[in-house]
């Protein structure tokens, strides 16, 4: 059984058809790439999968769990996590307590109002170990607003794993990164795909061809084609779509 | 930036330090030794909703103060006037009635024209032995919201009515609608005018109630008043009242109408045109010298600054003077209790509340209104009314009612009620 | 907090923890709140009876304004109808005691949870549309609540309202009157006390953390698997609470309530309150409740417009520091912590 599972999935807005009959998958385990130009589908086709936008057509399946169309906190508990091509972090909390809250979405009582919420030292050593494993264990007291754009891309990633998802969906958290820091970007990556499995888009070629068991090229809503990084970077159709080559 | 940011702070912070200080020292001083004055506090609606009220009512006190201090004060010593700004809410209301009584140490307190404010002030007077005297016309403070030491400073609703009544049977109709807008004051005199109609053979064929702030009234009148109806009785003021006059107009040009006291306070008739030419409108207090043409009133409009229309000498604006009595009066009728009982302090309030109860007061400038008594069982003033009207854009009295006609038997007997 | 740079993940870990939880509740604080509790305990007899009554509606307000900053400071719910809850509170003691007979506390609790029902049912409707749309239907049944309540004057007396004799306050040992300012006084600082330490209890709580998460932004909240809906919905009912408890106190204390009590004015001075003091500080809005307190009370004497210079203290405030006056004070002992 694959561990996430499309089949059809479609996208009509208006007349606009922004996910075309998509069928995707993903086993347990697997770093698959996601790239195509913009507008292609590809943050739509994530926007389906979580919950944020309801197919038209099309199912998604979760270990063979009918999912499509729930509202993102169910697919959240379901163990699907994602960041946004746009960073989406809580500006006024610092790096701690942003992680500490996905933590504590899993607790039994995440609701409870009489006890202190430091007393929690389950939560506690979750949020410092996931926080650790992105390397901003230096940084957990500093404010969210105050990191450096890379900093705030790999809290991204640390806040949408810290629901321990089985599944990630990795919306290009490059996006703006300065080379410097596009190294740790990757190594945040690759510790990440240790522990659930991820889907990644993203527009900067050498990483994905780097870091993918697996790659799907989206064009207009469709798949074009699917494959071994070897085998797209061959591709003379994806050459043609990302570099104009005849 | 900033220096310009801590300097506006630290002015901020330093302005806010200055008043409390002030506040705290101003409320901490010593009561100097000696003769002291008679305090008497006004609650007045300076602002809010009733804010024209508490503009003249302000300074009729100010002006009967001043005219008691010349006449030599009340039993020798002088009168001191602290006004409170009740903001036309009984929150705050009662807020500014435990200030003048706890904070500036009045012995009597006059005033607000908010039945609100009355009605919640009423148990605080009792509670901190303070005699007051609401201007409000609600009923239920001659009633049972009241109590032995409250004076209902003017005429209330269903004296009103009740002294209307027959006038509006007699003289303008006798199948009646009832339009008022639909919170207390208003509900108070259609269930009043109602039932005195009734009495004086007349009938009320429908009752209308319109919510507060309406500016469309012809959902409420239009299919609304039987054919055969031939006079409206209304209760509405401001721009409710202006808004319901034109949609009347509109829908029955040629029906008679009566409005309560209020409705045309501080109203220029000539301005309100075709709609409002011989409507009929219930006043305590002509607003024009000539419908009470009595050298008392004369001299009590010559002090308090108004003309012959009614209108403040200088600033031409319109006092409330359908209820400016109730603050003028008040304020002598307690000099002649307090000289009559001998009061000296607040202990001595019980005598003084029993020889008010009862007391008579003669036309004069101190009571420009008319003869007046407060009747001893409920506290309630007994004075007659008026029936003003609207010919050719001016205001003429119509009807003089007098005072036996607007009694009704008591509700309580404050007489039996413990201090 | 300075950080010190080491290799260590413990040391560090256990230093992101401390910022942690001083920013969970800072250390001072409770030292400041317990000194000025004693405060206000000790002066209790000798204040003067006029600055006494107005202490006594400064208490009672300052529950309305920290059950408020729930709602706007912590889950940015910007609710204008308040005062349905203040009303019903005020009601609930006054119609319990006048039709009921109910002693006091009998009438206490018949008032807070008719405001909790009350804030339930409405909060269904309300809390799930978004921010304008929230604004306005909570502005549209406060309407809907205070013209029923003018116009309903056989049940509540309409705007000329209804006066109680308040019933003695039974403490199982002894009885007191409310009649008397000292008890007063205490009744309401009880309140007060018990309020603060149950919201600050849940501000620090998870729940109180899940609620600052929301605002800080809702949508990634909802990502991390929380119905987003339901912990708002607790808000605007923790609001509510609050709301109908200080309108009860403030009915027991007027021994009067009116349609006046759900009027637009109790809709908006709680915003008034946590813009001048302060969002998200539980204490800012209590010192916007002692500045508009005492505007009202002293300033109104001096100058009638007294709102005119309140508009002006908040555009003055507002520009200065947004997060209003407790804001201000806690950026600049950050940068003090800082240069230092």
């Amino acid at each position: 059984m694959k561990l996430l599972e499309t089949a059809g999935l479609t996208k009509n807005f208006g007349g606009l058809v922004a996910v075309d009959e998509v069928n995707f998958a993903v086993e347990k385990g697997e770093l698959k790439g996601i790239i195509g130009p913009n507008g292609a589908g590809k943050t739509t086709f994530f926007n389906l999968i979580t919950g944020s936008l309801k197919p038209t057509r099309g199912k998604v399946s979760l270990n063979g769990e009918d999912i499509s169309g729930l509202p993102p906190h169910l697919i959240s508990r379901k163990g699907i996590s994602r960041t946004f091509q746009i960073t989406n972090i809580f500006p006024e909390m610092t790096v701690y307590e942003s992680v500490w809250a996905g933590v504590n979405s899993r607790a039994k009582q995440p609701w409870n109002p009489f006890i202190h919420a430091g007393a929690a030292t389950d939560i506690s050593r979750k949020t410092k170990e996931i926080c650790q494993m992105v390397g901003l264990d230096s940084k957990m007291g500093e404010l969210s607003t105050n990191l450096s754009h890379g900093d705030q891309r790999v809290l991204e990633i640390a806040i949408a794993l810290s629901t321990e998802p089985i599944l990630l969906l990795l919306d290009e958290p490059t996006q703006g990164v300065s080379p410097k820091e596009i190294d740790t970007m990757i190594s945040v990556v690759r510790k990440v795909s240790e522990v659930a499995a991820v889907v990644l888009i993203e527009h900067n070629m050498d990483i994905v061809l780097e870091l993918s068991d697996n790659i799907t090229v989206l064009e207009n809503g469709r798949t074009v084609t699917e494959g071994s990084p070897s085998e797209i970077s061959a591709n003379r159709e994806v050459q043609k779509i990302f570099l104009g080559i005849e | 930036m900033e220096r310009n940011v801590r300097l506006k702070v630290i002015g901020s912070v330093s302005l806010i330090v200055v008043l409390l200080v002030t506040m705290l020292v101003t409320a901490c001083a010593p009561k100097s030794a000696g003769e002291e004055p008679i305090k008497i506090g006004l609650l007045a609606n300076k602002t809010g909703g009733l804010a024209a009220y508490g503009y003249s009512h302000e300074k009729v006190a100010i002006a009967a103060v001043d005219q008691l201090n010349a006449e030599g004060g009340i039993a020798g010593r002088s009168v001191e006037l602290y006004v409170e700004d009740d903001e036309s809410k009984p929150s705050v209301g009662a807020t500014k009635f435990r200030k003048l009584v706890e904070n500036n140490g009045v012995d009597f307190v006059l005033d607000s024209n908010s039945s609100g404010v009355a009605v919640a002030c009423c148990p605080i007077a009792k509670e901190l032995n303070t005699i007051y005297f609401p201007c409000s016309s609600a009923t239920e403070i001659s009633g049972d919201k009241g109590n032995r030491y409250i004076f209902q400073a003017c005429t209330n609703v269903r004296e009103e009515c009740k002294g209307a009544a027959k006038f509006a049977v007699d003289n303008i109709g006798k199948k009646w609608v009832t339009v008022v807008v639909d919170y207390s004051w208003g509900q108070a005199n259609e269930e009043a005018f109602t039932t005195y109609v009734t009495q004086n053979g007349g009938t009320v064929l429908a009752s209308i109630r319109v919510p507060l702030g309406t500016s469309n009234w012809l959902p409420y009148l239009k299919g609304k008043i039987p054919a055969d109806a031939e006079a409206v009785y209304f209760a509405n003021f401001g721009s409710d009242f202006l808004c319901f006059l034109r949609d009347l107009y509109a829908v029955r040009p040629d029906i008679e109408k009566l409005g309560a006291v209020y409705a045309i306070s501080a109203r220029d008739p000539a301005e309100l045109g075709a709609p409002a030419e011989g409507l009929y409108c219930l006043t305590s207090y002509p607003t024009r010298l000539a419908g009470l043409d009595t050298p008392g009133n004369k001299e009590y409009r010559d002090i308090i600054g108004v003309n012959s229309d009614g209108l403040e000498i200088g600033t031409d604006k319109y006092f409330v003077l359908a209820y400016d009595w109730a603050v003028w009066e008040p304020i002598f009728a307690l000099k002649a209790a307090i000289e009559k009982s001998g009061w000296t302090s607040k202990a001595d309030n019980p005598a003084l509340i029993e020889t008010l109860e009862g007391m008579h007061f003669e036309a004069g400038v101190k009571f420009p209104q008319g003869d007046m008594y407060y009747r001893a069982a409920d506290h309630a003033t007994i004075a007659g009314i008026y029936v003003e009207q609207i010919v050719n854009g001016e205001l003429t009295v119509a009807a003089a009612v007098p005072a036996s006609e607007v009694v009704y038997t008591s509700l309580v007997d404050r007489t039996k009620e413990p201090f | 907090m300075p950080f010190k740079d080491s290799g260590q993940g413990l040391r560090t870990a256990s230093s992101g923890f401390r910022e942690f939880k001083s920013r969970m509740s800072n250390k001072q604080t409770p030292f400041v709140m317990l000194a000025v509790a004693v405060v206000v305990i000790l002066i209790g007899p000798f204040l003067p009876p006029g600055l006494r009554s107005l202490v006594i509606e400064i208490m009672i307000l300052c529950i309305f304004a920290m059950g408020y900053d729930i709602l706007l400071g912590f889950t940015d719910q910007c609710s204008l109808g308040q005062s349905i809850f203040f009303g019903t509170g005020a009601y609930g003691v006054v119609l319990a005691i006048s039709y009921l007979n109910a002693n006091l506390w009998l009438a206490l609790i018949i008032a807070v949870i008719a405001s909790i029902v009350l804030a339930f049912l409405t909060g269904l409707i309300a809390v799930r549309l978004s921010e304008a749309y929230f604004v306005i239907i909570t502005a549209i049944f406060f309407s809907i609540f205070y013209l029923l309540s003018l116009s309903m004057s056989w049940l509540t007396g309409g705007d000329d309202g209804i006066s109680i004799t308040v019933p003695s306050l039974s403490l199982g040992f002894t009885e007191l009157s409310l009649y008397n300012p000292l008890v007063n006084y205490y009744f309401a600082f009880f309140f007060l006390i018990i309020s603060y330490l149950i919201l600050t209890r849940v501000v620090g709580s998870p729940l109180g953390k899940v609620f600052i998460s929301i605002r800080e932004n809702s949508e990634r909240t909802k990502f991390l698997g929380y119905n987003v809906f339901r912990y708002k919905l607790i808000a605007f009912i923790l609001a509510g609470l609050f709301a109908g408890l200080s309108g009860a106190l403030y009915a027991i204390r007027l021994r009067y309530g009116s349609a006046d009590f759900f009027s637009f004015d109790w809709s908006v001075l709680p915003i008034v309150w946590v813009l001048i003091g302060g969002t998200g500080t539980l204490i800012g809005p209590c010192i916007g409740v002692v500045i508009m307190s005492l505007f009202q009370y002293y300033v109104s004497a001096w100058w009638a417009q007294y709102l005119i210079i309140v508009g002006v203290l908040i555009i003055v405030i507002l520009r200065v520091s947004p997060k209003g006056i407790v804001g201000y004070i806690r950026s600049r002992k950050g940068k003090v912590k800082e240069k230092g």
